[in-house]
């Protein structure tokens, strides 16, 4: 059982995504920081991706830069085990890896550049060194869910397994194109359910115009596992706006503006942002 | 092999040889090929492939162990008796000299019935294939005594290039094993001993335990009684093929139907037609090869509410389960039990689960229509089932059986009953147990006990189990808070995972997929739809047709480069010219493809990417041409690179957006124009340029470039006269659409080398270099899974090559199956190779290839000295060089200016 629940137990959630080493893992982890003590509930950890493909260009030039800076996967995970368990002041709050499928599959692979010559199926039991690899090692510092936005419902069978296996809640997304999909997205979700609150990439935007109460009443009748809606906000207005209209907000853009914005004194702009617009500054 | 098979082969082989004199084998081989692609591909399997056991009915007007059978034979109307009687598919006898069998009596009944027809001759060469095709069969019989392993496996693999199912006759253990072996999905055993024609029935009970489950079993021969159906049901043959019993009855309909058993006949009718249909809807693949035959046989089990029954009859499963037994939370009553049958698709069966019941008990229950098989959950032995065939003959039994060690296996190995069902527990409490005991089993059996939407697709994966058992799995408390009741919503859950195992879509092998976020799914799955519609529809492909001949300029020549031949003193060289199409490059036939696509789903924005800038240009020459807008998004290095088709694609009306993130190349437009995507969907078609990206693209750029092979084919017979075939066909490969429309209709003739060319850069050992296949690994990206070339953390690796066309860090996933499989082989060509072969071509034969081109003309330059001068290489041109000429000035150290 992962800490998720957790995040939606003491009212409506306030979510923050962060990519990690941007500008460098110490900085992320202020910011990690000063976001749980002004009122994140949960922290999206984002694992840079050459080609980030649903990013807008914020994030698409944070993951640029965490990458040009050095950052690997094997970095991060020991950055969040070390999150976990710093003996001062450890993270309580739950963590979730946001990435793409390729930083998951891929994961970790020694070997040759080909399948083994013969081998009729070259792929398969790579999938599995890569996939298994990476959740055993997320599981182990401490990260409750993973969000890949590249697999959509039909191809999550690749990841749900060890996802299950591991104790990691593969977060599913939702979007205004969803439609009749909704049900069917929302029956199979774990931890909390990713609400996409408009066409397009993530980014900040002045106005957010679908329907979004239509789409909660669908994942209502569908589960019980609370809906956090992202993709765009950043006032305090729509932060508290998305939270009255479903259980939690979730915000990346902003607050990797301003990292973009403060490089290593990043902490504490964003710890101002998140007060703001969580509304519950601890 | 025994005298009259050897006589009937040796006429068979008369018979080509005849039928070659005036239809050689590569213009038959073409002509089937070039048949429009049939949405009923594998329709046979696929008939065999539904519940219950399949009945193909025989055409034949004598045989050489009975002579003359039927003295006046009215093909048509015993095709439409059988029809109507529900036969599952037709076989029908062309062997004309011991069995008096006809083409025409084919052609003429496929023609006439909706059925499936099976062609049932002695193949001995690949030619009969090509023939079937021809004559509307939908499958072949291919005999194991008269073929080699070999001609096995390789008369299988035409077959399927064909949507041909293959139905693969076997006598004995060494060649059921051959049959296993060479791939067969269709076994059939004859229970006529051919050295001496007497009929066996042991001979297919023997036999069908050495045929795994997932391979359909069709018993032949021998079968004119209802207990000799009930006999091959007990063993659990999936079809029977019966011939002599009712050619000789007076009234075939009858007899059929009572061989069938009476009130079995009018369900299975139903059960047919919309079999078929949903099958048709998404049973295939995008290779076209990989069949889904339907994934396990799915029983849900322990309905007992009207809304169960609105569920299963919404969703279809093969069977659905009553609970008579007493002491279950699910048990109903005979009466309530016979309400809710009445309510219930016919299509569906309806089986009752009873346990230690006297006989008479299922039997009336039976009688009275309200089930259709028996589910046996007790103590109950051989002897009682024995007793229940004695009152109702021709029902299907399924006996239930504990495991809980390997010991339990044996008692369900030695059940008479027709199926086999291993259960964790004592029945519907949900527990699990160890699937790995069931690795001995060796008869087909349905998996119950513990099974969940969850656990379901990887026990079909692991055991391959003949079906699957379901009912506490899918049950949730109920509304009143007490009791656990049916939930719609987990019983699709659970249906859906079990066809998913079958066939994952638009997989080539491992590859493939759509890996795009959620805001884009209803947008590809729309496109699904709308290519499914529009690929068949004749007033399409008639449009699409003209605009490829008369403004694309469509054949492309096929020329012979003598001059390079004659220099290089090898294989004989044909260039095909795509680089003579509108717009100078085959992205053309693509663009045209799709944007008139777009304009049937009713869009009216064309985006696209490009790296060279031809696809770019096509896309926006396509768009000017049908009135659409047009953004194009490209690499800023890429714009500096190709200045002159940026110009060219904004005089054609396009916007050029230049792309900047990454290595500002053609991964990163690909990139953006998904972002774009994402962004504005309603009006907006991506108008991708590769067979890559998400399914159901790389298949339907394949489709609209295999144009290429289509016309290769009949050109180079045109020139080195029939049935020529080339030795090689080269082609360079970025995502790899030329190559794959270059190699498409060649992929079924092993004798055609296919070699992809790959840019290696400044070398394969460097990293800048493009050659994913050679330097690259397994991944997902852009939309699917297929080779890239990436780091250890997945992270996508920046690429290098001077050919902006094929700087792409990934490939088509159908070349990455290509690969795998070793049909096609990939090969690496530097940017110094290429850039030679594109001054040679210009000084040897006056033409200025595309740089991409060039890396096919390098290795053809390697290869064609090494081969014979009787050998033959096509290389396609894939585009024209103009837009390269000052890139390769620059690489020669010369500055152009205007």
């Amino acid at each position: 059982m992962s800490r998720i629940p957790e995040a939606f137990d003491h009212g409506k959630a306030f979510i923050a995504f962060i990519t990690c080493g941007d500008p460098d893992l110490e900085t992320t982890g202020k910011v990690v920081r000063a976001a749980v003590k002004n009122g994140a509930d949960l922290i999206e950890l984002g694992i840079p991706f050459s080609d980030p493909t649903a990013e807008g260009p914020v994030i698409q030039s944070a993951n640029l830069h965490a990458l040009q800076n050095g950052v690997t996967t094997d970095r991060i995970l020991d950055f969040v085990h070390t999150l976990r368990t710093d003996p001062e002041d450890p993270v309580k709050v739950p963590l979730v890896f946001m990435t793409y499928a390729n930083v998951v599959f891929s994961y970790g692979y020694k070997g040759p550049a080909q399948g083994m010559p013969g081998c009729s199926n070259p792929g398969r039991d790579m999938q599995y060194t890569g996939t298994e690899a990476f959740l055993r090692k997320a599981a182990e510092a401490g990260v409750d869910g993973l969000i890949l936005p590249d697999v959509p419902f039909e191809e999550k069978d690749d990841f749900a397994p060890a996802c299950r296996k591991y104790g990691i809640d593969l977060i599913s997304m939702v979007a205004p194109t969803s439609e009749s999909r909704i049900s069917m997205i929302a029956k199979e979700a774990e931890g909390f359910l990713y609400i996409v609150s408009s066409l397009g990439v993530t980014g900040e935007r002045t106005a957010i115009t679908t329907d979004l109460d239509a789409m909660v009443r669908l994942v209502r009748a569908a589960t019980d596992v609370p809906c956090a809606i992202g993709f765009g906000i950043s006032t305090p207005e729509q932060a508290a706006d998305m939270m009255a209209r479903s259980d939690g907000a979730i915000v990346g853009s902003a607050i990797i503006r301003l990292v973009e914005q403060y490089g290593r004194d990043a902490a504490g702009p964003v710890g101002a942002l998140v007060g703001s617009l969580s509304g519950k500054k601890r | 092999m025994n005298d009259i098979l050897a006589s009937l082969a040796s006429a068979a082989r008369t018979r080509v040889a005849e039928a070659e004199k005036n239809l050689p084998k590569d213009r038959l081989r073409s002509l089937a090929l070039s048949l429009p692609p049939r949405g009923n591909a594998f329709s046979f399997e696929r008939a065999l492939a539904s519940p219950g056991l399949a009945f193909i009915c025989e055409c034949k007007k004598a045989s050489p162990s009975r002579g003359l059978i039927a003295p006046d034979f009215p093909y048509l109307r015993i095709a439409e008796d059988y029809e109507r009687a529900g036969a599952d598919a037709i076989s029908v006898l062309t062997e004309p000299t011991r069995f008096l069998g006809s083409d025409a009596y084919l052609r003429e009944i496929a023609a006439h019935v909706s059925v499936p027809c099976l062609r049932k001759d002695f193949t001995v060469d690949d030619y009969m294939l090509y023939e079937a095709r021809m004559l509307g069969a939908s499958a072949v019989l291919l005999i194991c005594a008269l073929l080699g392993a070999d001609s096995l496996r390789k008369y299988i693999t035409v077959a399927d290039s064909l949507g041909l199912s293959a139905l693969v006759e076997a006598h004995d253990a060494d060649e059921v094993r051959m049959a296993v072996n060479a791939g067969a999905r269709i076994i059939g055993v004859n229970n006529r001993d051919l050295r001496n024609f007497t009929v066996s029935m042991q001979n297919s009970a023997l036999l069908r335990d050495l045929v795994p489950p997932d391979i359909l079993f069709v018993a032949e021969s021998g079968i004119s009684t209802p207990s000799d159906v009930a006999a091959m049901r007990g063993i659990g043959a999936d079809a029977v093929l019966v011939g002599e019993a009712l050619m000789r009855a007076s009234d075939r309909t009858s007899a059929l139907k009572a061989l069938r058993g009476e009130a079995d006949s009018a369900k299975r009718n139903a059960a047919g037609v919309a079999k078929g249909a949903a099958d048709a809807a998404g049973g295939l693949s995008g290779t076209g090869k990989a069949v889904r035959t339907g994934g396990p046989r799915i029983k849900i089990c322990g309905l007992s509410r009207p809304s169960d029954i609105e569920t299963v009859n919404r969703l279809l499963p093969d069977y659905a389960g009553f609970v008579f037994a007493e002491g279950s939370p699910r048990t109903v009553s005979p009466e309530a039990a016979h309400r809710l049958r009445a309510a219930l698709d016919p299509r569906i069966r309806a089986v009752g689960v009873f346990r230690d019941n006297s006989p008479a008990f299922p039997a009336a229950l039976i009688k009275e229509g309200t089930i259709d098989v028996i589910q046996l959950h007790g103590h109950e032995d051989n002897a009682y089932i024995e007793a229940l065939r004695r009152l109702c003959p021709c029902t299907e039994v399924l006996q239930a059986f504990p495991v809980r060690s390997s010991g339990d296996l044996e008692q369900a190995r030695r059940s008479t009953a027709d199926c086999i069902l291993l259960d964790g527990g004592t029945g519907g409490n949900g527990t699990g147990f160890d699937w790995k005991l069931l690795g001995g089993m060796d008869r087909p059996f349905f998996l119950a006990g513990g099974l969940t939407p969850e656990n379901v697709r990887g026990a079909v994966q692991e055991i391959h189990p003949f079906g699957v058992d379901v009912s506490s799995g899918v049950e949730s408390t109920g509304a009143d808070g007490t009791g656990r009741v049916k939930d719609a919503y987990k019983i699709e859950a659970f249906m859906r995972r079990c066809t998913m195992t079958a066939a994952s879509k638009g997989r080539f092998g491992v590859h493939g997929g759509q890996y795009i976020p959620e805001t884009l799914m209803n947008a590809v799955l729309e496109l699904e739809d709308a290519y499914d519609r529009y690929r068949d529809d004749p007033a399409f492909n008639a449009e699409l047709t003209s605009l490829l001949n008369d403004y694309a300029g469509r054949p492309s020549r096929l020329y012979y480069a003598a001059n390079m031949t004659k220099d290089l003193g090898g294989a004989r060289i044909y260039l095909k010219r795509e680089d003579l199409n509108h717009t100078g490059a085959h992205k053309i036939n693509n663009a045209l493809g799709q944007a008139l696509l777009a304009r049937k789903m009713g869009k009216t924005r064309l985006i696209a990417e490009t790296g060279a800038g031809q696809h770019g240009v096509a896309t926006a020459t396509a768009a000017a041409l049908l009135g659409m807008d047009c953004v194009v998004f490209m690499g800023k290095v890429d714009m500096e690179r190709q200045a002159l088709n940026v110009y060219r694609m904004k005089l054609l009306g396009a916007e050029v957006v230049p792309v900047t993130t990454g290595t500002a190349t053609l991964k990163d437009a690909v990139s953006q124009a998904m972002r774009e995507w994402t962004a504005r969907i309603s009006d907006t078609h991506y108008c991708l340029g590769s067979v890559m990206g998400p399914h159901p693209f790389p298949t339907i750029v394949r489709d609209f470039q295999a144009v290429i092979s289509r016309e290769i084919r009949w050109q180079l017979q045109e020139k080195e006269g029939e049935g020529r075939l080339p030795d090689a066909v080269l082609a360079c490969v970025g995502g790899g659409s030329n190559a794959i429309g270059s190699f498409y209709h060649f992929i079924g003739d092993p004798g055609v080398r296919l070699i992809g060319c790959e840019a290696a850069g400044r070398g394969i050992d460097t990293p800048e270099t493009a050659a994913t296949i050679s330097t690259g690994r397994i991944g997902i990206f852009h939309g699917m899974k297929s080779y890239f070339c990436q780091d250890s953390f997945g992270q996508i690796a920046p690429v290098y090559s001077i050919s902006a066309g094929l700087d792409y860090p990934g490939v088509g996933p159908e070349h990455a199956w290509l690969h795998d499989i070793g049909r096609a082989e990939y090969v690496a060509v530097t940017d110094e190779e290429a850039v030679q072969a594109f001054e040679y071509l210009a000084r040897t034969e006056g033409i200025i290839p595309a740089i991409e081109s060039a890396h096919a003309l390098s290795y053809a330059m390697k290869l064609a000295p090494s081969m014979g001068t009787d050998k033959i290489i096509v290389v396609t041109l894939s585009g024209r060089g103009d837009k390269d000429v000052a890139a390769i000035a620059r690489y020669r150290g010369e500055n152009l200016t205007d």
